[in-house]
């Protein structure tokens, strides 16, 4: 798979953020330390290469807490199975950003 | 929900996102700057204060909307390049006619701008200009130098003369003017007779009503130039006396800059009456102007000539006169005669033919004939303004051009850009399609060199509105000589886009 060969430790962090429950933009950089200039394109490559999927919040439920709506980021199938091979080539990477799953157990 | 900025620093950030969002590609802008306004919104909640400021939280903010212009260059370099339709130039009649109209405004307004320019543009300044000679040594024709000895000035106007009813002198030279007591500018004085101005029928400005110019004083005529720079344009100035180098001299009017075509630039006129005139030294070189009389049938009217006249020491000299109406009118003498050349030329670099066009046609009305000879005339006769303005700023794009010069650059580039001119409204015209006037596209080369006696060997071109092919020959033959027009049968409209059709009104 070329997007999984060529992923890079920033791309595999940000899909394990997502994984991981950090789900928007400002929650991936302050999960991952990143800086905004890095996260947010990353995220738009991602998108582009069928990785990840993103959906607007709906404006009802932003409203009844006073905020604005969030875009959301959602792994795809293949951003799953990328992650899953990325996990082989950094190791640390699930100790370093726990997924859901990883706490539990 | 929006985002409502209740600080300062806050309407920054946001101007900020709003500067990075222009680099966004425009159908991904709205989301873009949607997702960006937002998650600032949860930055601030995040970095900054409920109240009051925070440096450090202000850094952090401030840090995260300059990353949004990464984003944003990302976004413009990984979006799908949207190739422009290439449209070629002067595609439509009207914007070929709309091009060159703009261009030969561009060169008028130019022309305008420019003096030198401006001031050929203009009629004759001089009264009787037909019969005002200007005379000079005869190896100097065109001189633009001193070539007349005072001495030889005074021996025309004290004899009695047949061909010339009156004479004026004049030349130029550098003095200290004195305006005030530290001030002291050097000028470009023309020390000229009384007569000068009288002879050229130049209107003096600013003259005092109760006093004459020559009122048998040294009399000093400002240029409007000089007039402005050295003393502010004050009325006041006019009926001063003033030391001009050791002279006392009596200002006495103001000569508008674009009257003063003669040779030499001059900056005040100093008009010697009779009787210091003759302080002149006889070795000083002038220039001469003369009034031919119109009576006399010795000179051809109009011409330059050449005349034999006897010196004050006995011998004999020959003389150039040159009417001056030749000076006046040659810029637009030069364009008609290299307007003349070009059209000489134009059959030898260019065939003159538009093309075979089949003499029935479906359903072409004369309007559309007509409007296609309209169409040709009117391309021609804009470029007419076009290179005489263009030509005109070239030659005068510098004051310190020669006059010999500025006519072989006007006559040089007006002669090229007349026949580039000619050779290319052909060419475009041949190109058009005879209905829409639109430039024909998708060139297509058919056939084969090898055959060209047995098919037809050249270049197909489509006209975008479906109105017919054309078929341009690669090399004349008897059968085939000329490009010729194919007109397309309706059958073919269904082909082509309904747009192109209404534009040329043919639906």
């Amino acid at each position: 798979m070329a997007a999984e060969s060529k992923l890079s430790h920033t791309a595999a962090m940000i899909l394990q953020a997502i994984h991981a429950g950090h789900v928007y933009g400002f929650s991936i950089m302050e999960m991952t330390g990143l800086p905004s200039g890095t996260v947010y394109p990353a995220l738009r490559r991602l998108e582009r290469d069928d990785l990840i999927r993103s959906h607007w919040e709906q404006q009802s439920i932003a409203d009844s807490e006073q905020r604005p709506p969030r875009k959301y980021y959602k792994l795809t199938r293949a951003g799953k199975a990328t992650l899953e091979s990325s996990h082989k080539r950094y190791p640390l990477l699930a100790r370093l950003i726990p997924s859901p799953e990883a706490r539990q157990v | 929900m929006r985002i409502r900025p209740f600080a300062p620093s806050k309407s920054v950030h946001l101007a900020i996102l709003r500067c990075a969002a222009l680099l966004v590609p425009a159908p991904r802008r709205s989301d873009w700057l949607a997702e960006w306004t937002s998650e600032l919104w949860y930055v601030h909640q995040a970095c900054l204060p409920p109240s009051g400021t925070s440096w450090q939280g202000d850094r952090e903010v401030a840090a995260f909307c300059l990353g949004a212009f990464k984003d944003a260059l990302c976004l413009r370099q990984t979006a799908p390049l949207r190739r422009p339709r290439k449209t070629p130039p002067l595609q439509s009649a009207a914007q070929c006619l709309g091009s060159l109209a703009l261009l030969a405004f561009a060169a008028l307004c130019l022309a305008l701008v420019l003096p030198g320019a401006r001031t050929a543009m203009q009629p004759s300044p001089y009264r009787d200009t037909r019969n005002l000679i200007m005379i000079s040594g005869d190896r100097f024709s065109e001189a633009s130098f001193p070539t007349i000895r005072a001495s030889q000035f005074r021996s025309w106007r004290d004899r009695t003369q047949h061909l010339f009813t009156d004479f004026a002198f004049y030349q130029t030279t550098v003095k200290s003017l004195h305006i005030a007591p530290h001030s002291a500018p050097e000028l470009s004085i023309a020390r000229s007779s009384s007569n000068l101005f009288d002879l050229l029928g130049l209107p003096i400005q600013f003259v005092p009503a109760n006093q004459s110019p020559n009122a048998g004083q040294r009399t000093l005529i400002l240029s409007e130039k000089a007039f402005h720079t050295y003393f502010g344009s004050d009325p006041q100035t006019i009926g001063r006396v003033l030391k001009l180098g050791l002279l006392q001299v009596k200002v006495a009017g103001v000569l508008a800059d674009e009257s003063w075509r003669l040779p030499g630039k001059v900056d005040a006129w100093l008009l010697e009456p009779d009787d210091r005139a003759a302080a002149i030294s006889s070795t000083t070189r002038g220039y001469v102007v003369a009034r031919h009389n119109p009576s006399s049938d010795q000179a051809p009217s109009g011409e330059s000539w050449r005349m034999s006249v006897h010196t004050p020491d006995g011998g004999s000299q020959d003389f150039h006169c040159d009417p001056l109406s030749n000076r006046i009118n040659e810029p637009f003498g030069t364009f008609l005669f290299t307007l003349f050349l070009a059209l000489l030329a134009l059959p030898a670099t260019t065939s003159l033919p538009l093309g075979e066009y089949p003499a029935s046609p479906q359903n072409l009305s004369w309007s559309i004939k007509l409007r296609r000879w309209v169409f040709l005339s009117s391309k021609l006769v804009l470029i007419l303004p076009l290179v005489y303005f263009g030509s005109l700023d070239l030659a005068h794009c510098s004051a310190s051009i020669a006059l010999p010069t500025i006519q072989l650059i006007q006559g040089i580039s007006s002669f090229s850009a007349l026949l580039f001119a000619f050779r290319w409204t052909l060419r475009d015209q041949r190109k058009r399609c005879p209905v829409c006037l639109r430039l024909l596209t998708n060139p297509a080369r058919v056939g084969q060199p090898s055959r060209n006696f047995l098919a037809f060997n050249g270049t197909e071109l489509i006209c975008s509105g479906g109105h017919g092919l054309l078929h341009v020959p690669e090399i004349s033959t008897s059968w085939f000589s000329t490009q010729r027009w194919l007109y397309l049968d309706p059958s073919w409209k269904s082909l082509f886009s309904d747009a192109h059709l209404a534009s040329a009104g043919m639906v």
